[in-house]
């Protein structure tokens, strides 16, 4: 294989990992939305821009969702992670506090949240951390908002 | 050139979430290091290692500051496009200009004091901020400039 078929097959293959990742980040993100409307939060999509070593520069999609006072921040982090196929993080806003993270771990996101009463999740794997659903999500924002409303 | 906010802040949480992948990285290799110090090699002593875990959340606040201070400065550009008003004028002023709660500038000063208190290892008494600390203030007073603007 010459030096040119190379780098020719290297840049196939990025372009071919970003545009999985982004169908990745394009369904989550939808679901994400729909879930949230669902439970009356407001929801705004906007372009990230986005650069990686092995993909490049390019736009991903984030998800800013508020309710009453409580904004919350659905930011894509990075398509590499050691033992995940994908990080996405939940933010509280404007400060940016770390609220939850999703691992794209075995084809399906998992949630890494600590839900009152229980126990810290340690690792990607581990039994604590719980698959992506509508009801997991609307906790997350439950959760959020029940602490926004005990903070006033 | 558009500059975008929330670039801004994604690059102060980068710098954030940098610090806790090598804060996690100095603490196993202390913990090895411990156990055999031969695992640092030729290079580095137990001392430097002592050193760089003791130093280590200040040097990566010191360069989340400097990115605050770059977004801050792109934006004042626009409205003074000749301004060298130091950083502590700079935060002032945009607070003006934004109507920024005093609260939240007050923060980012309690910031930049400890940034000072590190790069310049003056002693004065100024209060301790963590990284995750140094972020959500920087964050909520960024949060307030405009979510677009042309530098």
């Amino acid at each position: 294989m010459s030096a040119r078929d190379s780098i020719e097959g290297h840049a196939n293959q990025a372009a071919m990992l970003r545009d999985e990742w982004l169908t990745r980040l394009v369904e989550l993100t939808k679901s994400v939305r729909r879930w949230a409307e669902e439970r009356d939060w407001s929801t705004r999509q906007f372009a990230k821009k986005m650069k990686d070593s092995r993909l490049g520069a390019y736009e991903a999609p984030s998800l800013m969702m508020q309710k009453e006072t409580t904004r919350v921040l659905l930011d894509p982090v990075a398509r590499f992670a050691p033992g995940a196929e994908g990080v996405v993080d939940l933010y509280l806003m404007p400060a940016y506090d770390d609220i939850a993270s999703l691992y794209f771990v075995d084809g399906q996101w998992r949630l890494h949240y600590i839900f009152a009463g229980t126990p810290t999740v340690a690792t990607i794997n581990s039994p604590e951390s719980r698959a992506l659903s509508k009801e997991a999500l609307g906790r997350v924002l439950d959760e959020m908002t029940a602490h926004a409303s005990e903070s006033l | 050139m558009l500059q975008n906010r929330f670039d801004w802040h994604e690059s102060i949480k980068a710098v954030e979430r940098e610090y806790w992948a090598v804060r996690i990285a100095v603490e196993r290799l202390v913990e090895s290091a411990a156990r055999d110090p031969n695992v640092l090699g030729t290079g580095p002593k137990p001392r430097d290692l002592v050193s760089a875990d003791e130093n280590l959340e200040g040097t990566y606040l010191i360069r989340m500051f400097a990115k605050f201070e770059t977004g801050v400065r792109s934006y004042w550009r626009t409205l003074k496009p000749r301004s060298r008003a130091s950083v502590e004028i700079l935060v002032d002023r945009v607070a003006d200009k934004r109507s920024i709660p005093i609260d939240v500038t007050q923060g980012v000063h309690a910031v930049r004091q400890y940034r000072n208190r590190l790069v310049h290892e003056r002693d004065q008494a100024v209060e301790h901020i963590t990284i995750a600390d140094a972020r959500s203030r920087l964050a909520t007073y960024l949060a307030r400039l405009p979510l677009m603007w042309d530098a």
